[in-house]
């Protein structure tokens, strides 16, 4: 008996190595017409019927291309592409987080695709769109949608604390002033939206920085992140959380919108994609305007957040890759548009500007689509996303700031921090 | 003296081999969830690592040096200590008065048994996002409570506060932990001898004098195993913590295991995050000797 078990595990185990043989074999078939697409939007019920439908038209213009469309929740979609990476499996395309283009191009994970850029479509997209899409002397990738930050208000609750709700405020005085009388409104009213939990904090809080003149890093990696105006802008935001004007907490990018979203919140500063969130209480969008950020003491202008296309370099498929940017920065922009109500191009942005001017019913914001396409003329970054170690930057600006907010340390201090301790990071 | 025949010593071979044959499967299987990952990861601790490298140089210790200058790893590692002692002593005390209450035969025991362990039937995930939804500044419950009872004026911000967040995570875990202690610490209780209630009921012992000098005394090895447990069980603690404050604010809820995950799978830098890990394994096995070392006590 013990004889014949034995047999029959040899031989399960030689049919196992067989059949793994056999799936080798399999996979040897032709790839060049196999694409795959990743994206983190499709696992999102609002956003995947947009982007499957894209998808679709796509398939429909390329009938010999046999599609594979990944997604996974934003939390591990990260991990999921890495890890696919790793095991050589990386999807065709990607859409990557702006800041996250140069993390991949370190890794020697992505295909310069300097071909694919011509004179006339480089004009196309705006600054800041292709300075987040180029690293080390190659283009890695292509904006999908890139915005501006803009400032929404809630009018009604500026009615309330006695204020015009048609005056969008011009400075930071201006800002200030709204946030301390709609604050007074009440105990669960607050002014302003400054401190957010993780990584979505340094979305939102960098217009500030921007327009007072702070940075992390210049553009040559030096270090800046202690310097006086840098410093500046930290005092500013912590004396409003002093005050009690920002939320209590650090809520989470969704809580916030929440707060605006059922009025108990003056300001949000957030992109064009706002606008379902707000949509869904607010249909009419009678109780928000929308507006540039004010101007700061050394500059206006604002934050910036785009998703890119990018390429892998394990593709087996460049020139179906290639086509399927074309598309998403041609066509497939009507798509991008209907799920995240922003688009790449200026081309783009001009024509839903024309289809879209309003957000909610017409008439209700027609400046809507106009200001957040100039936001996305006016947008920068931080150069800190070029280097290595910009993870580690982030967390360490993100713990020095809510520090200064908390209190904890002085602005100055904490800046000092961490400006000594991103200096020892790059080995400066 | 036997001597055996040809077949007879073929049989024992067939029968050593078949033996081996049939153990390998689950040797493997051991080897490479176990041992292996654990070998990999002192490997890597040992290297420059990250996530995608094919180049993984050898640079020996530095890993472990740089631990002891990182300020972050010991703000990790102290908010570890405060985060499992201060659970596991909530735990205990919650979970003994609650298996004193129920070990007693009272009307609704069973029921109360059953309801006692919702917290722990929750997944972690659930458990997660209801606290925080609870905590929530605006429309959580606790501030509507106490504002509702005039303790405070304004909203309390209980997971964005580096004094109120650790706390606040520890009571969620508390609730989630405290029904499976109890479980083990009511069946510590069951197994007291009952001669020995009664024969301090007859010496006139009261019932501080019996919970001190009979109860106490006998549940000394459960207590031990229990709170250990409950120590090396929370050392390993993430979801919760993860979910509800992802280690903010500015590192205030941040354990050596966040630390290990943020490391390896946002900073990438996987032989640092294995570094961190063996230490918190060197840890948890000292704990875990610990914890050999009272039940052979028991035995």
């Amino acid at each position: 008996m013990k004889k014949i078990l034995l047999v029959i595990l040899i031989a399960l185990c030689a049919a196992a190595v067989f059949a793994g043989g056999q799936r080798e074999k399999s996979q040897g078939k032709d790839l060049t017409s196999e694409l795959a697409f990743a994206d983190w939007l499709s696992a999102q019920d609002a956003f995947r019927p947009h982007i499957e439908a894209g998808l679709d038209q796509f398939l429909k213009e390329n009938p010999q291309i046999k599609l594979n469309h990944l997604s996974w929740q934003y939390g591990q979609y990260l991990n999921q592409l890495l890890v696919l990476a790793g095991s050589g499996e990386a999807p065709d395309v990607a859409l990557l987080p702006y800041e996250s283009v140069p993390v991949f191009a370190q890794k020697n994970l992505l295909e310069p695709i300097d071909e694919w850029y011509t004179k006339e479509n480089k004009g196309n997209f705006f600054p800041a769109g292709l300075k987040s899409s180029y690293y080390n002397g190659h283009y890695y990738g292509v904006p999908f949608y890139a915005a501006g930050i803009g400032l929404l208000r809630n009018t009604k609750l500026m009615a309330e604390a006695g204020l015009d709700p048609s005056k969008a405020p011009e400075t930071w005085d201006d800002y200030l002033e709204i946030a301390r009388k709609v604050s007074a409104l009440g105990p669960d009213i607050y002014g302003t939206d400054v401190r957010y939990a993780g990584g979505a904090m340094i979305t939102y809080i960098w217009p500030w920085f921007v327009q007072g003149g702070g940075s992390i890093v210049d553009d040559h990696g030096n270090v800046t992140i202690d310097s006086k105006e840098t410093i500046a802008v930290v005092e500013f935001l912590a004396e409003m959380y002093k005050e009690g004007l920002n939320v209590p907490g650090a809520p989470i990018q969704r809580e916030m919108n929440e707060q605006f979203a059922l009025g108990k919140l003056a300001f949000l500063q957030q992109g064009p994609w706002i606008y379902k969130v707000l949509a869904v209480t607010d249909p009419d969008f009678d109780d928000y305007a929308v507006s540039r950020m004010p101007k700061g003491p050394v500059k206006s202008g604002t934050g910036f957040h785009a998703g890119v296309l990018v390429v892998f370099n394990q593709t087996k498929n460049k020139e179906g890759a290639l086509k399927l940017l074309d598309y998403w920065t041609g066509k497939g922009q009507d798509y991008v548009w209907d799920a995240q109500n922003a688009v790449a191009t200026k081309d783009a942005w001009e024509k839903q500007a024309e289809i879209h001017p309003y957000a909610g019913k017409e008439g209700f914001l027609p400046d809507w689509t106009s200001t957040f396409k100039d936001l996305a003329e006016d947008a920068d970054f931080d150069p800190f996303i070029f280097l290595p170690d910009s993870a580690k930057i982030s967390e360490i600006f993100i713990t020095e700031v809510t520090n200064a907010l908390l209190q904890e340390k002085t602005a100055e201090q904490a800046m000092k921090d961490a400006g000594k301790q991103i200096r020892s990071l790059l080995g400066q | 003296m036997k001597i055996m025949n040809s077949k007879a010593i073929g049989n024992r071979i067939v029968d050593k081999f078949s033996f081996m044959a049939f153990l390998f499967p689950a040797f493997l299987i051991l080897f490479l969830v176990t041992l292996g990952p654990i070998i990999q990861a002192v490997n890597f601790s040992l290297r420059d690592v990250d996530l995608l490298s094919t180049e993984k140089p050898f640079i020996g210790f530095k890993h472990y040096i740089n631990l002891f200058s990182d300020g972050v790893f010991w703000k990790s590692l102290y908010n570890t200590g405060i985060y499992a002692c201060g659970s596991v002593a909530g735990q205990f005390v919650l979970a003994f008065l609650l298996a004193i209450l129920l070990n007693r035969q009272l009307k609704g025991t069973i029921i109360f048994r059953m309801l006692a362990l919702v917290p722990w039937i929750t997944p972690l995930v659930v458990v997660g996002l209801l606290w925080r939804w609870m905590y929530h500044p605006s429309f959580g419950i606790l501030n509507q409570i106490l504002q509702g009872l005039g303790i405070i004026s304004e909203p309390l911000g209980w997971l964005g506060d580096t004094s109120l967040a650790l706390p606040s995570v520890i009571i969620a875990d508390i609730w989630k932990r405290t029904p499976l202690m109890m479980i083990m610490l009511l069946a510590g209780l069951q197994a007291v001898p009952t001669e020995l209630y009664e024969a301090g009921k007859i010496d006139g012992t009261n019932w501080l004098q019996e919970f001190r000098h009979i109860t106490l005394p006998s549940m000394r090895e459960t207590i031990g195993v229990v709170v250990l447990l409950g120590v090396i069980w929370n050392i390993q603690q993430m979801v919760i913590i993860w979910l509800m404050t992802k280690g903010g604010p500015a590192h205030a809820t941040q354990t050596i295991v966040i630390y290990v995950y943020k490391n390896a799978f946002e900073f990438f830098d996987m032989g640092y995050a294995s570094a961190v890990g063996i230490m918190m394994m060197i840890i948890s096995l000292i704990l875990a000797v610990i914890y050999l070392q009272i039940v052979r006590e028991k035995e």
